[in-house]
């Protein structure tokens, strides 16, 4: 057993200790909020609780509104101001250091994560490297597509089009009359591909992902890998749910990145100061 | 400077809170809708209100407002409970005509003001369809083009039993008095429970959702009747467009005759 893979087994229980806690955070935080907005619509909701609709707390909904904001100042239906706010921060954090907003906050994809833990434990080292590489490259670009097919439709019938087959939408009002069959179809499907791929819905459909993800090859901190001290244990490959090759790149601005900085030293790399964010380059 | 894990947590809740705190400060955050809705860009309408902007939150009151048309209008049309018609939201309409098999709610709405208005309106993808006594407003109210009187006509929901819309079934914050009894079926030949005007009763049009005994109500004899659809009279409580396109027949052809007779009445 050489030194590298002692040292990769010896750090391979570690994570990143600290997001895990924030995706949850998140999550509880929009579904009380979702549920709250159910009960207030029947009055009986909690004062101190914002009752405000899933489509008022999507930062994806700013973007879509945008033509028809400069185009007629208003907003699409159903998208609020907040909307559009949460856009702005959403892109203030992706300029900083990427699609944080994914790794860290969005809770459609804290909770693909938590079924994938199942996917884990039923395929073992399978799990995640079952699509080939072929399919799976060409896939990744699907999200870009339907990111267009999204703007040019609410664009044009001035209404929440993706909103029929949101699987974020439908995950917290799946007890509203408010949801569309499609979404439902699409949450089921998304559920049951976590159980064999990390975050599919993430790499293949997410339009606010591929949106978020333009901005990897210019956020202001860099995923960087010291070529010098790294030993090549592939532990950072393994971690990456994304499936980024991050042991084959010194700075790592592949488009699906979702900066949960999973492959850091603060979690997979067993070599410190290897694989790290930084502003500024390796020491 | 190296972010770690930790910085990058609290990143994250800095920029969130941060971020939604300044805009609240500067009144820019906001989760409820400003309900105005989008104006047509360019064409006669340029600068009007855009019905396809009418959202489900909007009540109808402020639809009234917004694109003035008098509420007892919109009241009639969607057969709102006459204690508080304004309250009502349209996105409680899919709950009160639920058991249709086809659906009225704010795409109804949105039409129905179009062509009230006579502003510029395309029909999406699916088919909208409005209850028989929004159509005979508009046949009424509105100047429709050809191709508009049969859009409605063909597009009227009355192929299932209404439902008999009652203020209970409205949520506690459009029902402040719960007063109103059921309002009856179209075309019953008496008075709502609101005072409605019964439409079909007086002038005599055959739509939808009329029944036989509603031409016998308005005082038409079953011979005429029977001579006009060319067989003897069968379940007077059938809607007359129902059965006749059970025979395979054209509802259009028998429609104009039948209201004739109504016309020929002294």
């Amino acid at each position: 057993m050489t030194i590298a893979t002692k040292l990769a087994k010896k750090r391979r229980s570690k994570t990143n200790i600290y997001r895990p806690y924030v995706q949850a955070f998140f999550f509880v935080l929009i579904a009380f909020i979702s549920i709250n907005h159910s009960l207030a619509e029947a009055g009986k909701g909690i004062s101190w609780l914002s009752s405000a609709s899933l489509h008022a707390l999507c930062p994806f909904g700013g973007v879509v509104t945008l033509y028809q904001f400069f185009t007629s100042g208003t907003l699409v239906q159903k998208v609020h101001d907040s909307s559009l706010v949460l856009m702005v921060i959403g892109f203030v954090m992706a300029i900083i250091a990427g699609p944080i907003f994914c790794g860290w906050v969005c809770p459609m994809g804290t909770f693909q994560e938590w079924i994938g833990k199942l996917g884990k434990r039923i395929f073992g080292k399978r799990y995640n490297h079952m699509v080939p590489e072929k399919w799976d490259k060409r896939l990744r670009y699907l999200r870009y597509l339907v990111a267009i097919w999204v703007v040019y439709m609410t664009a044009r019938s001035l209404s929440l089009v993706f909103a029929n087959v949101d699987p974020y939408f439908a995950l917290f009002n799946f007890w509203s009359s408010e949801v569309a069959l499609g979404g439902l179809v699409v949450l089921g499907v998304t559920m049951l591909l976590s159980l064999v791929v990390e975050r599919p819905w993430c790499k293949y459909a997410c339009p606010y992902g591929a949106v978020q993800g333009l901005f990897n090859p210019i956020r202001l901190a860099k995923l960087r890998r010291n070529n010098e001290t790294c030993i090549q244990c592939g532990a950072c490959d393994r971690a990456c749910p994304m499936n980024i090759q991050v042991s084959k790149l010194d700075v790592i601005s592949n488009h699906q990145c979702i900066s949960c900085m999973e492959c850091t030293s603060d979690a997979a790399c067993p070599i410190k100061e290897t694989v790290e964010f930084r502003i500024g380059k390796v020491k | 400077m190296k972010i770690s894990t930790r910085v990058m947590a609290i990143l994250v809740f800095a920029l969130l809170v941060g971020g939604i705190g300044l805009s609240i400060a500067l009144g820019a955050w906001s989760t409820k809708s400003e309900k105005i809705p989008a104006t047509y860009g360019e064409g006669e309408a340029a600068g009007e209100y855009n019905p396809a902007d009418i959202r489900g939150s909007y009540t109808f009151g402020e639809v009234s407002s917004l694109f003035e048309i008098p509420i007892e209008d919109l009241r009639t049309a969607f057969r709102l409970p006459g204690g508080n018609p304004e309250a009502v939201a349209l996105k409680e309409l899919e709950g009160l005509y639920g058991d249709l098999n086809v659906e009225i709610g704010t795409s109804s709405v949105r039409l129905f003001t179009a062509l009230y208005r006579g502003l510029p309106y395309t029909v999406g993808t699916e088919d909208t369809w409005l209850l028989p006594e929004a159509v005979a407003l508009l046949r009424e109210k509105a100047q429709l083009s050809p191709e508009w009187v049969v859009y409605v006509e063909s597009h009227m929901a009355g192929l299932t039993p209404v439902p008999q819309v009652s203020m209970s079934t409205l949520t506690p914050e459009s029902n402040p008095t719960p007063t109103m009894t059921p309002t009856p079926r179209k075309g019953s030949g008496t008075p709502s429970a609101s005072g409605t005007p019964d439409h079909t009763k007086e002038s005599g049009k055959v739509t939808g959702q009329t029944t036989f005994q509603d031409m016998l109500d308005w005082g038409i004899s079953q011979e005429a009747i029977e001579q006009v659809i060319g067989e003897s009279l069968p379940d007077v409580g059938l809607v007359i467009k129902d059965w006749i396109t059970s025979k395979g027949l054209t509802f259009s052809s028998y429609k104009t005759a039948l209201e004739g007779l109504y016309t020929q009445l002294p």
